[in-house]
């Protein structure tokens, strides 16, 4: 039973976002699609932006080596001083990314709203 | 002993499938001085019998398809039994008639189920498990997929939503491991799959033919290792299986490995 075909784009500049980009991710995140997410990850980072957020909303099916994989962008972004932002978890997944401990090193939001609400009152504070 | 009144046959689920119980009557009340077959059914321990008003058999869908008895008769079959029979059958009968579904009969359930035979002395008791389903699975890249849709599918109705995501996730980690370390993804050597259900647990075995080679323990990976770049980022497989089930047991041969995967049902762990 193949699974949707994984596709991983690189949103056009969201203005809200300010200095940072969001990948819409969209499938099953698993081995196969390392060459997939690295690329847009890459391309994500070709603008230098402070944030990079994945968008896991239309994604149904994270296995372990999806995981190894997310492990990978979240040390790369660390290494590179930017902040890794996800949302659109599903409450399993959600869940995946606690015990995994990922959720303590990245920034989690329910939604797009969420990220941008709280990009807000960061920049609205005095 | 029982009789039927023109009522639509009950069903008696058994270890070995689904069988009507019928019994010739006319509706009640229609003649004086009927009188009724009366028979006889024999229920072994956790058997379950099911009577139904025809407001579920002859409900239609927007496709004005109707419910129909071979649906519920499959259905039946597929569910582990017991009272947790009810709420599944009114949900398939919602998926199947679909939102605004005008009640054309009435809908009544009553479910029936002998007790379990119990446990000769204290500790699991598992021969009054069911086998759900039994299959094998052909050892190849992305294989896992659809046998954890199987699983899923298989236990749809016998655990709540949410253990059977956690029980999905660790099936396809258990028969990726099978596939991949076990069967080395070769194409003569499928991996074994059977699930099991008792009013306790639902079981679900994952075999394979690596049995030379001892599965490791399960440990929690050191993400700060991980994403420093001193550990690989992968590793998580037996971590996550055993994260989301409320027990794995390892069973080996000398040519075989099953990995157990255990979840408790009526409100096993919250957080894996």
């Amino acid at each position: 039973m193949p699974g949707k075909p994984f596709t991983a784009t690189l949103r056009e500049p969201v203005m809200q976002l300010k200095n940072g980009v969001i990948i819409d991710l969209y499938g099953e995140i698993n081995g196969s699609v390392e060459t997939t997410l690295n690329n847009a990850y890459e391309l994500a980072e070709a603008g230098q932006p402070a944030m990079i957020v994945l968008n896991f909303k239309d994604v149904d099916y994270i296995n372990s080596t999806g995981i190894a994989l997310i492990v990978g962008l979240l040390a790369r972004a660390r290494k590179a001083k930017r902040t890794l932002t996800v949302f659109g978890l599903s409450e399993h997944y959600m869940e995946i990314f606690n015990i995994t401990r990922l959720a303590d090193f990245m920034s989690v939001y329910p939604d797009e709203q969420a990220v941008i609400a709280n990009l807000t009152t960061k920049t609205s504070e005095p | 002993m029982y009789a039927n009144a023109g009522h639509n046959a009950a069903l008696q689920r058994t270890a070995t499938g689904v069988v009507e119980l019928r019994a010739r009557g006319m509706p009640l009340g229609l003649m004086e001085s009927m009188t009724y077959e009366e028979k006889v059914a024999f229920l072994e321990p956790e058997d379950t019998v099911f009577m139904y008003s025809d407001g579920l058999v002859e409900a239609h869908n927007a496709a004005r398809e109707m419910f129909g008895m071979k649906r519920l008769e499959r259905l039946i079959g597929e569910h582990a039994g017991g009272d947790s029979l009810i709420g599944f059958l009114r949900d398939e009968l919602g998926s199947f008639t679909g939102e605004g579904w005008e009640q054309e009969d009435d809908v009544t359930f009553v479910v029936v189920q002998r007790e379990a035979k119990r446990a000769a002395k204290s500790g699991d008791n598992d021969h009054q498990a069911h086998v759900l389903d039994e299959f094998e699975a052909p050892s190849r890249v992305g294989g896992e997929r659809a046998v954890m849709e199987r699983v899923a599918g298989v236990v749809s109705g016998v655990l709540p939503a949410a253990q059977i995501e956690r029980l999905k996730t660790a099936v396809s980690e258990a028969s990726m491991n099978a596939m991949e370390h076990g069967n080395h993804f070769r194409d003569d050597l499928p991996i074994k799959v059977r699930v099991e259900a008792s009013d306790k647990k639902v079981s679900v075995f994952v075999t394979d033919s690596g049995g030379e080679q001892p599965i490791p323990e399960a440990t929690t990976p050191d993400i700060e290792a991980k994403l420093e770049g001193t550990q690989s980022a992968r590793g998580w497989g037996l971590f996550l299986i055993k994260a989301m089930v409320d027990d794995m047991r390892v069973h080996t041969s000398s040519s075989e490995h099953t990995i157990e995967l255990i979840l408790k049902r009526g409100g096993g762990t919250d957080a894996g």
